[in-house]
């Protein structure tokens, strides 16, 4: 039985090469696929996805190869946004990989997490959903080992922005201002581009996913 | 021991369907267990008005079940006859959890303050679930019917919407998740509905002929009658995380839990596993259902309340 990766040119593949390698046996791009020889028993672990809608078809035109195999899709929970709003590209396309996923696919699960950051970077991402690199690893290994049904399994954690500081206001003011927004929240596209310039990392859908699953949460 | 002269009032309004089938069960229960206690399922102003003529000294306490004004209206009078009410406090956890139900701003806040004034004229609150217990003098579940038809859904691969398509109960998704399942042959059916009732015999007959019953829900809730009435008739739901009783659920194989943030299809494809692949309940099933909402409840909770009304009465 290989566990394989596929995904091999992501930067989460680059950042945690050596606790990806520990686990899986290999890692290829997705554009392998086409002269790869698939076994039976492989468990495929996807990382890639399309930069755009045409990128996103080709590589799952790609991926039906291994329809029967055991997989598991690395997907992210701002995919609640896209129920919303296609404002994002990166959670309309990841909602574009699941629904390929739930209609194609035979025995799959859909991991969905927060950034995935060493425990001592969990603080960059402030103020969004974040996932400790630790737990991310513990629950993959978990699923590897376990049964392929079709399912979601999300996981995250956030890290609180300091409290009375000056970011902590604007942060107040912004997840308000878009949860208000939250079907239209490209409206605020030039304030997020000076969050961007002020080095916040939290606008757009980082702040506005956070936001709504907290307001769902069980 | 009670004498045989008192009388309980369950009053409810005629048209709170689901509430006025619980009033009308612990009627049932209390008529059956208790010797020395006639229950009395009360609906309009005149029937309250002729009880309270003829047998005032006769009534021990009253129960009220739903915030309507006719039901504040009973308890404005049963509180000037110097007659004790235990209010059946729902929501104890305020307006931020009508908000978060999705209700409007002028519901909440009208509701809030009818629970306000259903506080200040009742002698007791009663809660739903133990964990309120804090907002009120006594936990007393809800009950229920235990005598129900018998389970009638074998390969009728009918999926059971019970109740009004409230936002939260997520509507929509349940449609199109039927959508994709009419594929493998499943079909939707609503209670109530022309084609299956509106009594509470063709709410029993429904739940014991439909293979789930869908209860999922976008944000937390107390406690839903629809759980607790698929639960009493032995059939499984479609639940979220949500739900209070998910551990008891679980216990006896009746749930499949998903998330509102599931794609449809893998809601549909897991709907289908779980009825192809669908175990047995547990043989405490009866035993748990009874104790759940049925007499055994009834005897643990609501007995000693109304023992402990009649020792101060005394």
């Amino acid at each position: 039985m290989r566990k394989i990766i596929i995904g091999k040119n992501s930067n989460l593949y680059k950042e945690f090469k050596k606790e990806f390698d520990e686990i899986f046996d290999l890692a290829i791009s997705h554009k392998d696929l086409h002269n790869f020889v698939i076994k039976k028993t492989d468990i495929y672990f996807i990382l890639s996805y399309g930069q755009s809608e045409k990128e996103m078809s080709q590589l799952l035109s790609e991926v039906i190869k291994i329809k029967q195999n055991n997989v598991i899709l690395l997907s992210t929970t701002a995919i609640i946004v896209s129920k919303y709003s296609k404002c994002y590209a990166y959670p309309k396309l990841k909602m574009m990989q699941e629904n390929f996923f739930s209609a194609k696919m035979s025995n799959f699960i859909i991991y969905r997490v927060g950034t995935v950051l060493r425990k001592n970077n969990l603080y960059h991402n402030r103020g969004t959903c974040v996932l400790n690199s630790d737990l991310f690893f513990r629950t993959l290994k978990k699923l590897l080992s376990g049964e392929f049904v079709c399912q979601v399994v999300e996981e995250y954690e956030f890290v609180r922005i300091e409290k009375n500081t000056l970011e902590s206001i604007i942060y107040f003011i912004y997840t308000v201002t878009i949860r208000l927004f939250y079907k239209f929240p490209c409206v605020l596209r030039p304030i997020d581009l000076i969050l961007k310039i002020l080095n916040y990392r939290w606008y757009g859908y980082g702040a506005l996913s956070l936001k709504l699953l907290r307001e769902n949460k069980v | 021991m009670i004498e045989s002269k008192y009388i309980v009032l369950s009053l409810c309004h005629k048209k709170k369907y689901g509430l006025s089938d619980i009033s009308e069960a612990l009627v049932g229960y209390g008529n059956t267990l208790e010797k020395h206690i006639r229950f009395i399922h009360v609906q309009t102003l005149s029937e309250l008005l002729a009880i309270i003529t003829k047998h005032k000294s006769k009534i021990l306490c009253s129960i009220s079940w739903d915030n309507s004004r006719s039901t504040f209206t009973k308890v404005l009078i049963l509180y000037l006859s110097r007659i004790k009410n235990i209010y059946y406090y729902h929501e104890p956890m305020g307006i931020r959890y009508k908000l978060s139900m999705k209700a409007s701003l002028t519901y909440s806040i009208i509701s809030s303050f009818a629970e306000i004034l259903f506080k200040i004229f009742s002698s007791y609150k009663a809660v739903s679930l133990e964990v309120f217990l804090n907002k009120g003098n006594f936990y007393l579940p809800l009950l229920y019917d235990e005598v129900r038809p018998k389970k009638n859904n074998k390969n009728n691969k009918t999926i059971g919407f019970v109740g009004f398509k409230k936002k939260e109960r997520l509507p929509r998704l349940y449609e199109d998740v039927m959508s994709i399942l009419k594929r493998d042959g499943y079909k939707a059916a609503y209670f109530p509905s022309e084609q299956y009732g509106f009594t509470k015999k063709a709410k029993l007959k429904f739940l014991s002929e439909v293979s789930m019953v869908w209860n999922v829900f976008v944000s937390p809730y107390t406690q839903s009658a629809v759980t607790a009435d698929a639960f009493m008739s032995n059939t499984p739901l479609i639940l979220s995380n949500h739900e209070p009783f998910k551990k008891l659920l679980k216990k006896h194989n009746l749930a499949l839990f998903v998330s509102p943030n599931d794609p449809k299809e893998i809601i549909s494809r897991r709907i289908v596993k779980f009825l192809e692949t669908q175990k047995n309940p547990s043989k405490n099933l009866p035993k748990d259902i009874s104790m759940f909402g049925g007499s055994e409840a009834y005897l643990k909770y609501w007995q000693p309340v109304f023992n402990k009304i009649f020792m101060e009465k005394k």
